[in-house]
């Protein structure tokens, strides 16, 4: 699965793509430190799964929830943030995101999301392709 | 002491002070009554024993002696002059007729027919005391020879029975219209004071007392200017806020207009959060009309400087942007916890070490620097901008030399000057590939002198005047308000706001305030 890390802190930002790479089946295609870089990558590559932090520099990760949401709307989102206000996790829960993982998390703990994650979209693509051949 | 409902006091009033006017009327009334009695019943026994005396045939009667004849003529008489007793006697003192007794006799000794017998005088034998009316006339026998010849004597008596009686009668029915009145005048005090609550709207004098009360230090506590006018278009209420704007007497009737009264009346509309002009200032007003019981009376409204409202609302933006700042410290700070912790994790001991030396240097040389800013308020200022510039990536720096003793400038006007400016730098270099913002700060001498430089696009030499007009600004429309009050505060403590180029590349912005209170607002 490619992995997008939006996080503006780039040493949070090298820890996430080291736990992401260490977990079999996902690599990391991009890295951005704001939400321009975001949109950015998202049109240059091909991606599964962001991992979206709440706070950038030029905007929230919130509002880029609404972007990716109308524009990209099977990619599956896992909010990792600093933040454990009620508003951003009722934004985030409005956007259907896949998990919202409060800082700090452990390394056993980013693992077994991920492994978790791929459960879901195996049957999706199960059922996806006995219905319509997609 | 509870004090009395209105109502129940009028009623006691007045039922005191009818009782009291109806007792005096009463004696007044009684006194008169048994004078006017007693002459009316003095005047009717004349009349009586007058009649009686000349009848011919009472005459013929006495001098015969003819009981049964008197008895027939007296009765007769008696009958239409409310009984009397009455008692005729012939010329030797004989009873020849008596209303109650017919065998009566006068005693030898009795006198009281002489002077008539003898004299034909009248005799008035009323007793004032006894409340009883005696009256004797004489009778008289017309003689053949047109002559007159006294025959006896008649006398007409109403017994105090009689008269007591006659006085106790009206009395009852003066008695029965006092009591008519009293309740008359008891039901129309329930029904005036009903209508005095009315009026009032349901309350007791005390309260509308104590509500007046309160309603003139509301009115004069309040910053809203109030202006309340009638119908007639007459100011009926106006506060002091609002009596500020008025320097001359026409000034009424133009800021009655400037507000927009007279529509309101006129409409009847509600007006809420409207911008009104009044000799060149700005005003947010609140208009309404006035109703008593459905009724339009006037109209009021409540207003007061826009720019007020905008400092407040910046100042309250500014106080959310702090807490967004303090909000944001502590997120970096979990942040670095969650560097550490999975640094750790991953088995990379020495970037861990090397991280956390990091910080404990940045922490040495930030923390000593932040401790000498003496005053709490700039240190929450510049803690909470910190959090907000290290969220953007903004390397916000206090410079070395910084050094700040406790202010005078209350927290408020300090985050609109420095807060103001702080923003306006962080908002200047968060686009810039270069995102440095400087701070100095220092006391030493008169002043206290405050430095935010800033690696922005800076200011035009020519536009530098411009900035802290109100309005003007080159982030578009809505803007253009935070230098103006930053300027506008300074202005208050005798201080002033310098602009210039700086170093970084951008602005240098200077606060510079009077170091001891100075009068502010001289």
């Amino acid at each position: 699965m490619n992995v997008i890390i939006a996080e503006d802190d780039f040493r949070v930002s090298g820890i996430h793509e080291a736990y992401v790479t260490s977990v079999e089946g996902f690599q990391v295609v991009s890295r951005a430190l704001n939400g321009k870089e975001l949109r950015s990558s998202l049109k240059a590559a091909d991606v599964d799964l962001i991992l979206l932090d709440i706070y950038f520099p030029d905007e929230r990760g919130t509002d880029l929830l609404m972007h990716i949401r109308s524009e990209y709307p099977d990619m599956d989102i896992i909010v990792i943030s600093a933040s454990d206000e009620p508003q951003d996790l009722l934004i985030a829960k409005r956007f259907g995101v896949y998990d919202f993982l409060v800082k700090p998390v452990s390394k056993e703990r980013f693992e077994q999301r991920f492994a978790n994650i791929t459960a879901p979209r195996l049957v999706s693509s199960l059922v996806c392709i006995y219905r319509s051949g997609c | 002491m509870k004090k009395m409902k209105i109502r129940t006091r009028m009623l006691l009033f007045f039922t005191l002070l009818s009782s009291f006017l109806f007792i005096i009327f009463i004696i007044a009334f009684a006194s008169i009554e048994v004078d006017n009695t007693r002459s009316e019943y003095e005047q009717l026994a004349r009349q009586t024993a007058n009649t009686i005396g000349y009848m011919p045939a009472i005459a013929d009667a006495v001098a015969i002696q003819d009981q049964e004849e008197l008895e027939g003529h007296i009765d007769r008489i008696r009958l239409q002059v409310q009984q009397p007793i009455v008692s005729v006697v012939d010329d030797e003192k004989n009873v020849v007729y008596h209303s109650l007794d017919l065998n009566a006799q006068l005693s030898p000794s009795d006198e009281v027919y002489d002077r008539t017998i003898m004299f034909g005088s009248y005799q008035n034998n009323s007793e004032l005391d006894e409340m009883s009316i005696q009256i004797i006339a004489p009778v008289y026998q017309q003689m053949a020879d047109n002559g007159e010849r006294l025959v006896g004597a008649v006398s007409v008596e109403y017994p105090r029975e009689t008269l007591m009686s006659s006085i106790a009668d009206k009395f009852i029915r003066l008695g029965i219209v006092a009591l008519i009145s009293l309740a008359v005048l008891g039901t129309g005090v329930v029904l005036f004071a009903r209508n005095i609550r009315e009026d009032t709207l349901g309350m007791e004098p005390v309260e509308i007392a104590s509500k007046f009360t309160e309603r003139q230090a509301m009115l004069e506590s309040v910053k809203e200017g109030i202006l309340a006018i009638n119908t007639d278009k007459k100011i009926t209420l106006i506060n002091p806020s609002a009596r500020l704007l008025l320097h001359h007497e026409e000034d009424k009737i133009l800021l009655i207009e400037a507000l927009g009264l007279h529509d309101v009346i006129q409409k009847e509309t509600f007006v809420y959060d409207e911008e009104r002009t009044f000799n060149g200032y700005p005003l947010i007003a609140n208009l309404r009309p006035m109703y008593t019981n459905k009724r339009l009376v006037g109209a009021i409204c409540s207003f007061r400087y826009k720019t007020d409202m905008r400092q407040l609302q910046l100042m309250m933006d500014q106080m959310k942007s702090y807490a967004d700042g303090l909000r944001a410290q502590t997120h970096e700070f979990k942040n670095k916890l969650y560097v550490i912790m999975s640094l750790l994790q991953l088995e990379q001991y020495d970037e861990a070490i090397r991280f956390v030396q990091e910080e404990a240097i940045v922490t040495d040389q930030f923390l000593p620097k932040l401790n000498r800013i003496e005053d709490a308020g700039i240190q929450a200022i510049l803690l909470a901008s910190m959090g907000k510039a290290a969220e953007k990536n903004i390397h916000m720096v206090i410079e070395d030399r910084s050094s700040l003793s406790p202010t005078h400038i209350p927290i408020s006007s300090m985050t609109i000057m420095l807060g103001n400016v702080i923003d306006n730098a962080i908002e200047a270099v968060q686009d810039e590939k270069q995102k440095n913002i400087g701070i100095f700060m220092t006391d030493i001498g008169d002043d206290i002198i405050i430095e935010i430089e800033d690696s922005g696009v800076g200011i035009a030499r020519d536009e530098q005047h411009l900035v802290v007009e109100q309005g003007y600004s080159r982030k578009g429309s809505g803007r253009g308000y935070g230098l103006y009050n930053v300027e506008s505060t300074l202005r208050e403590y005798n201080g002033s706001l310098e602009i210039a180029n700086s170093e970084l590349g951008g602005a240098c912005v200077s606060i510079i305030l009077p170091k001891k209170e100075r009068g502010i607002g001289s």
